[in-house]
């Protein structure tokens, strides 16, 4: 039960948390649960976070996508790999109390996909699990396999999960024929109980405590306690077989981990190499422990420092009065000295937040919320009139307030294997449909929609502050939008102009709002000439800028391609290209 | 206002800025060339032009629409003119292609017409100068009037082709007889 299913972002990564920054991402990566692969979740990403370790199938991210929180982790380790089995590493979980996972599992969970890997139910029917239950012990290496769920006299024997010796089939037959001693079932039925399940398996009524539970829960509703559900495909059985990778030396999973066999760790199965990065960062992630950051005290107040100095040895010339309770003043004077406190706080936060790039990391968030601060005094302020000052002070703000972690990928966030630059480009492209999606911003939007990829490449840069992508990084993953199905896409107008601008947006579209707004124009405004009369408005590229929001190449070139379609023509005199609404499109 | 006093064989695009750049979308210029090519021909008509001299016309009403100051510039009037002679409405007059003959109807409808015309005035056999039939009393109503002489012979070699007529020399004057 260690993974949670995630929220992605449009264009198919893990939804960070506020405090959370990326790390690394490796693709080609697996998933297994104990010893046994999970199904569906064989080829997909992995990204490790500063809070969790996130997978992300490849196929159908938004059904397929768990992720590990670190806390839960108790320690790890990497495995190397062996001929043919993949280097992995291994996350070994904190035990933790069944009740309480299930009350965080309840008071976390919003929807009822919420709940983990869409496995079958845990424990298997009475006679698999007494069969399960059991173990053969390798005559070469003495180590105890799992007995095989599917033994008969035909079924092929499974080789040791160590030495990989197949045994003689006579080392289970006497398995089988050996008087069932089974080890006691997980979930504390006894035989009796396995019967009374059996009949009463409608209404699925809790082992312990013998609540009668709906059967649909996997959890009794009042002890917590995991029950037993008898519900089993046969197909589940088979499921394991059919994965991609069926020649890997690892049992599949079977659908069901066997009983008597806690889940105390998952592994990530590197089958396309990175494993040594992504160890070396999840080691720093595990040491630095950021997802304690939240409930850790905040940074020392400033106003402890030495800057505080300043004001206490003005405030000392004061003549002598008590000094802690600060005492009264009223009126104007007290109004006034509160303010002269503030601004010396401020003044202080903002003088020691500067002085290094750690102390500013450390004081972002004070420094944030005294920007908005400053921002809403702004807007507030009514005597300062200078509006060009304002919006500059506000965008300053503005730009304080971003995040650039969010959307910036960094090469060492990817694995150096053989992919890795058209990973990193992927990724890339990933994080720039974020940076384009995200709300907050709407960078799109006030751009009408399209945005030249040389202004992106400018916005983003400035978003990501540090880290700066070089622009044929930019070209080269703005090329795959298309192939990740990204919410943006990359257009090439007919002069070469290359714009990124929302999947759904189609010349179309854009055509039928030029043109309606031409005739908005006709109609609504005061039409003043002869020519106007007959022919209506004409605007010039500017103007389409300004009403939607687009640069001026934009413009020309949304307005060209609506001309190539016929519904515009064009007016080229002194005063520059004028477009008309075509009269001879209505009549061909 | 102005446009509402030109003649009727003024096209509503008349006034139509857009009409006087190029449209370089391929079915806007179609539409764009048949309404030029009509304008032309019927402007030619209404104003007896037969030899159309491309730089002076720039700058007359065909071209130029002094109310809304938008000129239609050399190189498409030249690409519509060069329409016009594919069509057998125009005639390039010399290789630089400044010059041409406006053909608003064709030679064989011209020389139908004069054939009829000295047919109906029983004319048939009498040699007539070109001045006379161009220039002449009788012929004032008739659209040939006026036309050029190097353009009527063009007409008239239609009928010499057929053997109607037969064009003579009489020092720098011409002749024809038809019959």
């Amino acid at each position: 039960m260690a993974f949670r299913k995630i929220d992605l972002t449009p264009a198919l990564r893990p939804l960070l948390l506020p405090s959370e920054t990326l790390l690394f991402v490796q693709d080609a990566v697996g998933l297994y649960e104990g010893r046994y692969k999970v199904p569906n979740f064989q080829n997909g990403s992995a990204y490790l976070t500063t809070h969790r370790v996130c997978f992300v199938n490849n196929d159908e991210p938004r059904k397929y996508s768990v992720a590990l929180e670190l806390r839960d982790v108790e320690r790890f380790e990497l495995y190397n790999g062996f001929l043919k089995s993949s280097p992995k590493i291994t996350f070994y979980l904190r035990p933790s109390d069944p009740s309480l996972l299930n009350s965080r599992d309840r008071s976390t969970s919003r929807s009822p996909s919420y709940s983990p890997v869409p496995t079958p139910p845990r424990s298997s029917t009475p006679l698999q699990s007494i069969a399960l239950n059991r173990q053969w012990i390798c005559p070469i290496c003495t180590f105890p396999n799992p007995f095989p769920s599917n033994f008969g006299p035909t079924a092929p024997i499974p080789p040791c999960l160590t030495c990989g010796v197949k045994p003689n089939r006579s080392v289970l037959d006497a398995i089988v024929n050996s008087p069932a001693v089974p080890t006691k079932p997980p979930n504390g039925a006894s035989d009796d109980s396995i019967l009374r399940v059996g009949i009463q398996r409608s209404k699925n009524a809790c082992p312990r405590c013998t609540f009668e539970n709906d059967q649909a829960l996997r959890n009794c509703e009042m002890c917590g306690e995991v029950l037993s559900s008898d519900a089993l495909d046969d197909s589940l059985l088979t499921a394991g077989t059919s994965l991609s990778r069926d020649e890997s030396p690892a049992p599949a999973y079977l659908g069901s981990v066997p009983a008597g066999e806690k889940i105390d760790s998952v592994k990530l199965s590197f089958r396309g190499g990175g494993e040594k990065p992504f160890h070396e960062k999840l080691k720093g992630a595990m040491v630095q422990r950021k997802w304690l950051l939240e409930q850790a005290p905040n940074v020392p107040s400033i106003t402890a420092g030495a800057a505080n100095l300043t004001l206490d040895s003005r405030e000392s010339d004061a003549p002598a009065r008590p000094p802690p309770p600060p005492e009264r003043i009223v009126g104007v004077r007290g109004l006034e000295r509160q303010n002269l406190a503030l601004r010396m706080n401020n003044q202080r936060a903002i003088a020691g937040a500067f002085e290094d790039l750690e102390a500013l990391m450390s004081r972002a968030k004070e420094i944030i919320a005294l920007a908005e601060n400053f921002a809403t005094q702004l807007a507030d302020n009514p005597s300062l009139a200078n509006s060009d000052a304002k919006e500059a002070l506000n965008q300053s703000a503005a730009l304080l307030a971003l995040r650039p972690t969010d959307f910036s990928v960094t090469k060492d966030q990817i694995s150096s294997s053989s992919s890795s630059l058209s990973l990193y480009h992927a990724e890339l492209a990933r994080s720039i449909a974020d940076f384009l999606a995200d709300d907050r911003r709407s960078i799109l939007k006030k751009e009408g929609g399209a945005i030249t990829l040389v202004d992106l490449w400018a916005v983003y840069n400035r978003a990501r502050g540090i880290e700066l992508i070089s622009p044929s990084d930019l070209e080269s993953a703005a090329k795959l939008f298309d192939k990740l199905q990204l919410p943006v896409r990359l257009r090439q107008f007919k002069s070469g102009l290359l714009v990124v601008q929302e999947r759904n947006r189609t010349d179309e579209k854009v055509a039928r709002s030029v043109l309606a707004w031409l005739e908005e124009l006709s109609s609504t405004e005061a039409l003043d000439t002869a020519v106007n009369i007959n022919w209506g408005k004409s605007v010039l590229a500017k103007d389409a800028a300004e009403k939607f929001g687009w640069s001026i190449a934009v413009a020309i070139e949304e307005l060209e391609m609506v001309e190539e379609r016929g519904e515009l023509v064009r007016d080229t005199s002194f005063e520059g290209v004028r477009w008309w609404k075509s009269p001879w499109y209505a009549l061909g | 206002m102005a446009d509402k006093t030109l003649p009727a064989y003024f096209p509503e695009f008349y006034s139509f800025p857009p009409f006087y750049t190029r449209q370089p979308n391929a079915s806007s210029w179609s539409s764009q060339l048949s309404q030029w090519r009509a304008f032309i021909l019927s402007y030619a008509r209404a104003h007896k032009i037969w030899r159309l001299n491309l730089v002076d016309a720039m700058d007359t009403d065909l071209f130029y629409n002094k109310s809304i100051s938008r000129k239609l510039p050399l190189p498409t009037i030249r690409e519509i003119i060069s329409d016009l002679v594919a069509s057998q409405n125009a005639e390039w007059l010399s290789p630089d292609k400044s010059i041409a003959y406006i053909y608003w109807r064709t030679p064989e409808d011209f020389a139908s017409q004069i054939y009829s015309w000295i047919d109906e005035t029983g004319q048939k056999g009498t040699v007539l100068t070109l001045l006379e039939l161009t220039e002449g009393d009788n012929t004032t109503d008739k659209e040939w009037y006026g036309m050029d002489q190097a353009m009527l012979v063009k007409c008239l070699n239609v009928l010499v082709k057929k053997g109607q007529a037969q064009i003579f020399s009489v020092g720098d004057d011409k002749g024809v007889k038809v019959w």
